[in-house]
């Protein structure tokens, strides 16, 4: 059994590398990938760490050469603040030059990016939207603002009983041996009619606790998470 | 008076007292000569004007000869601002008296509560005698604008020294020192040092802190003129172990009947859980007397600790119930009798303490030891026998803190460029400093910089603080000196949440804590038991709950070790007392309870308590002694007294815990008789090399007789693999690697980072919302191990955690002398005496000692194997 792809609804597959797939529509989403986090906090005065290698071309790479999608969509929070410095356009540029020419990228903004598109100007690839349906899902980042403008588009959906697909929570989980061992993970959330996906980014820590920041989680159950350890995917229900 | 020259203030003091204490007046001629001098003795002997006459009388003299201009002579500074508020007081009084009412000599006081105001008002006329903080002076330092007034200063008189060496604020004050000295240098002054310090040991570790390196520093010593009457009380009785916790109900009873036969008494709790408990426990048995008898801890707000101090100044109240924030000598007034519940963990504690009591030089201080259950008596005893014969334990100055080093740095910059050797010789000249390493100082220029010269180059910016060339630094302006000044001080912001009730802020408690409480939980705060109603983001809200029992009765707070003298002393008495019961001939019961007595000095009904207890560890085990090395283990699973520690989670969580532990954990227990930092540094060796032989995880719960080890099934070892897991080769470095990803370094680390300018306190501290709980410094802590392991701040977290937890002389020591004696693994099917208090105690870490891909791989395995079997028994924490 492949554990690194669980498919948790009919025609939605979750991929252990963080990442969502509709083979029929061709879709590859991700979400959070906070590219250039260090350089946004140096840029505004805290000393972080720069020499880590950012990985997120690479996987970017493999996960589109597997699947070879026709559409990618990033789910918010791409750069972790659109601050108008090289390391960072170079970060978005390297994720971006990593893609073959045919590939049609969205880009949804999140709250940490909303002025992205001055980081490349000219650039047509790269047009950010509020919110994206496809495939009867809507993708929307998950914040406040953003739920707000897509609200209508939420609420169509639902009534179709599609799925809205969001990231902004880093959603994570702790799991344990019941003697000395508690690890957490970053997981994908599954409510009704709503999946949360995990950060791509290296950076994020990860939420586990109950409280959440999206208006669109507030009345909503979560049924399960998928938690990836590894490269592998183990689903656990919520009592 | 002869010592001094005359002047208005002379005279002020002979008309007000008829002498001069043994302290001042041995005081006076040094400081009037102008050595730099510590001066040791305890509280009610005249400290203040010890140190303070003779300046007070300089400073009278310059304004007679029209000398006094508009600058700052004399720096006071003190650990605590309500110690500055009462010595403002005690000088601007004696002032009055003397000049009526605008004394020429002028005080001013400054710390983060003055306003911007009258900081400006201190800029354009400065008071002649400054009373501050660490963190201010620091500040000042940083100025430009303040250089020429701090240049002319003569003084600098550091109070309660002996709490600023200990830990890092004194190595941020000892390089402010080193500065201002220099500064007086340069503007061709000299800067006189005058400490005043509690007894500690050893006093010229003291004295080379307060002057620097090389210098040379006089000694006042009167800390034995107070007479101390210290004494053990315990209310065992029969039951060597009290019901529940500490409070067991006769110490409460034995306390209150103290606190109606004394005008005013002073209970010290070591955890500020204690100290709420016991408050609210006397509360209880004192109706009439709760409104006099207060809380007092460094949670609490500060108007609800003001207002505790101030009715205790007034005499208004019976008893306070504290921590340790009232062990320092902020004016209580007087005080009759020192009440410490628990052993205080350590004989210069047990002096501190006791000398509250008794408010004159001539009064003596009368402290009560009081035990709470077995360990606690003998230890107790063993600290008044080694108290009277004055054996202190040694003060531990930190060495070199990188972080403090950085912070600095920066601050240094701030004033005017530096060039690296003279920055490095001033660093050398701070005590804690003394043997900083030049690759050490450049490292740390380095990664102000913004990192490593080759990064440096790859960018055209990398933001670093500094501008840093060959030779020399300087501080880059605007934003970077904004944010150093919003950021002075070395006081971590933890995940605090403030508890309100009704508007009103009660004080703040630990978020680690509230994060395990549920609604409907009843704790306690400033004393009253509260229920809580709601969580916020940083805020808590909770409602009365007075006539409540507590649900949650503790949460963390520091936790002190035991120190090497007294464990010693324990030590020796098992041996002694095993060696008498394995007698060929043994002495009749009675005889063994006089010899107890004796040796211990403890009077024969505690005696006969701590011969009830060890029998019966001589009967259900055996008893530890220097000989050999005991370990228990426990396969029979006690589940009741499981459950019966954690009432605060709900029934199904309780239930679910013990069924758990039923089946799977297994106890070692390992008698080293250390101190708690030796058995940390043992526990997680030993749970590191266990982990290489069967892999996994384990719990350690070290306390100062030994720590637990609580494994899996597939991790039982036996007495042959003993001498392995406890070998003293390779030590050092297993214990680095056990540490790596440790909570410990981790906390350390947050710490150090924001000292450090890695990161903003505001950041991780109180503005902490979910967002941030993403964005952790867990994170950055595993980039830096990945990429920058040698990083200064991950060398700076690794030594901090090592010398304020860790005792690896301590515990090689052990091992050493252990390797060459025997070593037995008893089972037990209950828990012996001597292993109880370790099973009770609730500070456990689950050490992560296993690859984190192998821990991958078994969770993983673990959690298919249960969707496929049970899916009910899934165990995951939420939250």
């Amino acid at each position: 059994m492949d554990h690194s792809k669980y498919e948790f609804a009919p025609g939605m597959w979750l991929d252990a590398r963080r990442a969502l797939w509709l083979p029929e529509a061709r879709l590859l989403a991700i979400a959070d990938l906070h590219l250039g986090y260090a350089w946004a906090h140096r840029h505004a005065g805290q000393l972080m760490p720069i020499t880590a290698r950012d990985m997120t071309p690479e996987r970017l790479r493999g996960l589109v050469d597997d699947y070879k999608p026709k559409q990618l969509v990033l789910l918010g929070d791409i750069v972790h603040r659109a601050v108008p410095v090289e390391p960072v356009k170079e970060a978005l540029l390297a994720v971006l030059d990593c893609l073959p020419p045919q590939l049609t990228v969205t880009a949804i903004a999140g709250n940490h990016d909303r002025s992205i598109e001055r980081l490349l100007h000219a650039d047509t690839r790269f047009v950010p939207v509020t919110h994206f349906s496809a495939n009867g899902c809507v993708f929307v980042h998950g914040d406040a603002a953003s739920a707000a403008v897509a609200e209508a588009d939420i609420k169509a959906t639902k009534a179709k009983q599609g799925w809205i697909v969001i990231g902004h929570e880093h959603p994570s989980v702790t799991l344990g041996d019941g003697v000395a061992t508690w690890e957490k993970y970053p997981c994908f959330m599954i409510c009704d009619g709503l999946l949360v996906l995990p950060a791509f980014s290296q950076w994020a820590a990860g939420n586990s606790r109950d409280e959440f920041m999206s208006p669109l989680l507030e009345c909503t159950e979560i049924k399960s998470r998928v938690a990836i350890l590894g490269h592998r995917l183990v689903p656990i229900e919520t009592g | 008076m002869r010592t001094l020259p005359t002047s208005p203030v002379t005279e002020w003091f002979a008309r007000t007292y008829p002498e001069p204490t043994p302290g001042q007046a041995n005081a006076w001629p040094l400081i009037a000569a102008g050595s730099s001098t510590l001066i040791v003795s305890p509280t009610g002997t005249g400290k203040t004007f010890a140190a303070f006459l003779a300046v007070l009388n300089e400073l009278a003299l310059m304004d007679q000869r029209g000398e006094l201009r508009n600058t700052i002579y004399a720096i006071y500074v003190s650990p605590l601002r309500a110690l500055s508020y009462d010595l403002e007081k005690n000088l601007n009084t004696p002032l009055a008296e003397v000049y009526g009412e605008k004394p020429p000599i002028r005080v001013g006081l400054r710390s983060g509560d003055t306003t911007q105001a009258e900081r400006q008002r201190q800029h354009t006329r400065p008071p002649h005698i400054l009373l501050t903080t660490p963190e201010s002076l620091a500040l000042l330092l940083s100025q430009k604008k303040w250089l020429p007034i701090l240049s002319s200063v003569r003084w600098m008189i550091v109070d309660e020294i002996h709490a600023l060496a200990e830990n890092k604020r004194g190595a941020h004050l000892s390089l402010s020192m080193e500065r201002l000295d220099q500064l007086v240098r340069e503007g061709g002054g000299a800067l006189q040092r005058i400490g005043l310090s509690a007894t500690v040991a050893p006093l010229n570790e003291v004295g080379s802190f307060l002057v620097g390196t090389h210098r040379k520093c006089d000694l006042v010593d009167v800390s034995t003129s107070k007479k101390v009457d210290l004494r053990v009380y315990s209310p065992l009785g029969e039951d060597p172990y009290p019901p529940s916790g500490y409070t067991g109900q006769r110490l409460i009873r034995e306390l209150a009947r103290l606190i109606t036969e004394n005008r005013t008494t002073l209970v010290f709790s070591n955890t500020r859980s204690g100290a709420e408990a016991a408050t609210f426990w006397l509360h209880q048995a004192l109706p009439e007397l709760a409104g006099q008898i207060e809380c007092h801890h460094a949670s609490l707000d500060r108007d609800v600790r003001q207002e505790v101090e101030d009715r205790l100044k007034r005499g208004e109240l019976r008893a306070v119930v504290c921590s340790t924030s009232l062990e320092l000598g902020i004016d209580i007034g007087s005080v009759d009798l020192v009440v410490m519940l628990s052993t205080p963990k350590g004989v210069s504690r047990a002096l501190q303490r006791t000398g509250r009591a008794g408010h004159n030089i001539k009064a003596i201080s009368r402290g009560l030891l009081m035990a709470t259950n077995m360990n606690d008596l003998v230890e107790c005893c063993a600290t008044v026998l080694l108290a009277r014969t004055r054996q202190l334990d040694p003060v531990r100055l930190p060495r070199a803190p990188l972080d403090v080093l950085a912070q600095h740095i920066v601050s240094m910059g701030c004033t005017h460029p530096w060039k690296r050797a003279e920055a490095l010789e001033l660093a050398r000249g701070a005590y804690p400093y003394r043997d900083l390493a030049e690759a050490e100082f450049d490292d740390v220029l380095d990664y102000l910089a913004g990192g490593g010269k080759a990064l440096r180059q790859q960018y055209t910016e990398v933001f670093g603080k500094i501008n840093l060339t060959d030779d020399s630094f300087e501080t880059r302006g605007g934003r970077v000196q904004r944010d150093l000044l919003q950021n002075i001080g070395v006081i971590p912001n933890e995940g605090v949440v403030r508890v309100k009730l009704r508007g009103r802020t009660l004080g703040m408690i630990e978020e680690t804590f509230v994060r395990n409480l549920q609604v409907g939980d009843i704790f306690i705060i400033a004393g009253r038991p509260v229920r809580l109603e709601r969580i916020g983001m940083m805020e808590c809200f909770v409602s009365r709950a007075d006539s409540a029992v507590p649900t949650v009765p503790r949460w963390n707070a520091n936790k002190m070790p035991l120190t090497n003298k007294v464990a010693e002393e324990i030590v020796s008495f098992r041996s002694e007392l095993r060696k008498r019961f394995e007698a060929i001939d043994p002495e009749p019961v009675d005889e063994l309870i006089s010899w107890i007595a004796h040796r211990l000095e403890c009077g024969e009904a505690n005696a006969q308590i701590i011969f009830k207890m060890y029998n019966a560890q001589h009967r259900l085990s055996e008893i530890p002694t220097a000989d050999f090395l005991l370990v228990e283990n426990l396969f029979a699973q006690p589940v009741e007294i499981e459950s019966a520690m954690s009432p605060t989670k709900s029934k199904r969580a309780q239930e679910m815990r013990s069924r758990w532990l039923a089946t799977r954990a297994r106890h070692y227990f390992f008698h080293c008789l250390i101190g708690r930092n030796g058995n940390e540094a043992l526990s997680r060796v030993l749970a590191l090399r266990l982990s290489r032989l069967r892999g996994g995880n384990a719990v350690a719960t070290p306390d100062d007789y030994g720590f637990v080890l609580t494994v899996t099934p597939a991790q039982v070892f036996s007495a042959e693999e003993l001498p392995e897991l406890l070998s003293p080769e390779n030590f050092a470095k297993d214990l680095d690697e056990s540490l790596s990803r440790s909570d410990l370094l981790k906390y350390h680390f947050r710490n150090a980072a924001q000292t450090g300018m890695m990161v903003y306190r505001n950041y991780f501290g109180e503005q902490k919302s979910v967002r941030k709980l993403q964005w952790s410094s867990e994170v950055i802590f595993n980039v830096l191990q990945q990429y920058e392991p040698d990083h200064v701040l991950l060398r700076e977290a690794r030594r901090d955690a090592v010398h304020t937890y860790i005792d690896v002389e301590g515990a090689l020591r052990f091992l050493e002398s252990a390797a060459s004696k025997p070593m037995r693994i008893h089972a037990v099917e209950s828990i012996p005496p001597l292993s109880f208090a370790m099973y009770a105690t609730k500070i456990k870490e689950a050490l992560l000692v296993e690859d984190p891909r192998e821990t991958m791989e078994r969770l993983f395995h673990l959690w298919w194997s249960r969707i496929e079997n049970a899916p009910e028994q899934a165990n995951m924490r939420n939250s």
